[in-house]
């Protein structure tokens, strides 16, 4: 390898080191290696003498791909830059989550580094529930003040479901966006009803004083965005796209409100996604008798191993709404450690979730967000027909013909070369080979 | 270890001992024997077996699609 070349834009970094949030210049070869990173972070920055730093965050929640063809090594945010310039998707690696990789093509030297995955060895250890909600309070906060002291004078967006884990970045953010807004999907299948998701996000919008942006679309136009879920969404998973969906619906709905105002700051979109994650709170739905978004029968702290791990693949948040132009913030990516330092017998049980909000946000939220129900947003309540994985069935767009539309689009014929490219929640990752790659720790 | 995995395989997927296709050398994705979710579950086994947790860079090599292959890469974590 020679050269090396980025095709697009990268994704924009959100990442800190619990004090400041990282800058470009901290991330090239010439800075000290990042390996407190905590955030979204997928890079290439190049220093003096030609030499490179790739970096990709610990939880892999900003994506970066290569290919090495001719002695150059072509990297991307997404397969599809790749593909679209001829590269086989089956030639196509993911840089490793959690990875400081120093290149130097002329001297054919790389270097790779790892930064800590989770809250092993952490100072939770022994460190009660109560403690660990109000550190991650803590750290989510910190992580929001950075982003705002970084970004003064951005619009702010919090997607709003009206459950606890968007309500409870909607109160955070809040504190340090004066101009926040709240917005919330629905989708009209010409039952002139709200879904409970909409009313229960337009009642914590009213009670937060929060203005609510509604982004409410029929099912064509949600199937519109198809195309735009697999390809910046980079995945075809069921679960994975009808969440991309609703996300591209919201984006749309932003990009609308904020077109023709000054973008000299990025428009921040906050989700809360990732606490799902982080204490294994997803279940199977069943729609007109089949099973969808399956899950492994593990118990919850082996289940929550294996969804953090799969945080490695979909861009379903930031990826969609980047298509957009928005710049997605997950801020519970902040506290990841804090979480996974919950202890297994608190995650197992059925309403930690409840109880861990209660401690971190307590005040800040009203009562009956603790006490409802959970929906996913996918679904939008308990009526499943109403949402998003309904409309997707009942018009034929089941997990066969997303897989199918999805090696379309990055010119694959066959569909086996899916199955290569990810499994089990992750990508086929790879260090970029320069003669040999040597693994470091600092 | 690649016994152990074989018995896990053939009990936990509820594959036929009269199932000749099925053996040490077979690719199980392709072969349809584990999907992701079965996967998951197969990755748990090896971690509480084992006590290997396995990369992410081997999980999508070649060596990982088979038995055989699994029980190489669990021996090489585990003297690593």
């Amino acid at each position: 390898m020679s050269s090396l070349r980025v095709l697009g834009e990268l994704d924009r970094t959100f990442a800190w080191d619990g004090v400041r949030m990282y800058e470009d210049a901290d991330l090239g070869p010439d800075a000290e290696l990042p390996l407190e990173l905590r955030g979204a972070a997928a890079t290439a920055h190049m220093g003096d003498s030609e030499r490179w730093r790739l970096v990709r965050d610990p939880l892999g929640v900003n994506k970066l791909f290569w290919v090495e063809a001719a002695g150059t090594l072509y990297l991307a945010a997404r397969p599809w830059r790749l593909t679209q310039e001829g590269y086989d998707l089956d030639a196509i690696r993911a840089i490793p989550r959690g990875s400081v990789i120093d290149l130097h093509p002329a001297e054919g030297s790389s270097l790779k580094h790892d930064i800590a995955r989770d809250g092993s060895g952490s100072p939770y250890r022994d460190v009660g529930v109560g403690a660990i909600a109000r550190r991650i309070r803590s750290e989510v906060s910190g992580f929001l003040a950075a982003i705002a002291s970084a970004h003064s004078g951005a619009r702010a967006f919090v997607c709003l479901s009206g459950g606890l884990d968007s309500s409870g970045i909607a109160a955070l953010a809040q504190e340090h966006f004066p101009g926040l807004v709240a917005v919330s999907f629905d989708l009209d299948r010409h039952r002139g009803q709200a879904s409970e998701d909409r009313l229960a996000a337009g009642r914590l919008a009213r009670d937060l004083g929060l203005p609510l942006l509604e982004a409410t679309v029929s099912g064509q136009q949600l199937l519109e965005h198809v195309d735009t879920a697999l390809l910046e969404g980079i995945d075809w998973r069921d679960f994975n796209v009808h969440a991309a969906l609703v996300n591209a619906a919201l984006g749309e709905a932003i990009a609308d409100a904020v077109r023709g105002e000054d973008k000299r700051e990025p428009v921040l979109v906050f989700t809360g996604d990732l606490a799902n994650e982080f204490l294994a709170d997803y279940e199977p739905e069943r729609y007109r008798g089949s099973t969808y978004y399956g899950l492994p029968k593990l118990a919850k702290p082996a289940l929550r191993r294996i969804l953090v791990r799969g945080l490695d693949t979909s861009h379903r948040e930031i990826g969609v709404f980047a298509a957009w132009g928005l710049a997605a913030v997950q801020p519970y990516a902040a506290a990841a450690d804090a979480y996974l330092a919950l202890p297994d017998a608190f995650i197992s049980s059925p309403d930690c979730k409840a109880l861990l909000c209660r401690e971190m946000l307590g005040e800040r939220l009203p009562g009956y967000v603790f006490s409802r129900r959970k929906a996913r947003a996918q679904v939008g309540g308990p009526d499943v027909g109403g949402g998003v994985l309904g409309l997707c069935v009942d018009r034929g767009f089941d997990a066969a013909k997303l897989k199918r539309r999805f090696a379309e689009l990055h010119g694959v014929s066959d569909l086996s070369s899916l199955d290569r490219f990810i499994r089990t929640g992750v990508y086929r990752s790879a260090v970029p080979s320069i003669m040999g790659v040597t693994s470091g720790r600092a | 270890m690649a016994e152990q995995t074989e018995a896990y395989i053939r009990n936990h997927f509820a594959i036929s001992p009269q199932d000749a296709r099925f053996g040490p050398a077979v690719d199980l994705f392709e072969g349809g024997y584990v999907d992701s979710v079965g996967l998951a579950e197969l990755l748990e086994f090896i971690q509480d077996q084992f006590g290997v947790e396995i990369p992410d860079e081997d999980l999508l090599s070649d060596d990982f699609a088979t038995i055989e292959g699994m029980a190489l890469i669990v021996c090489r974590h585990r003297v690593s």
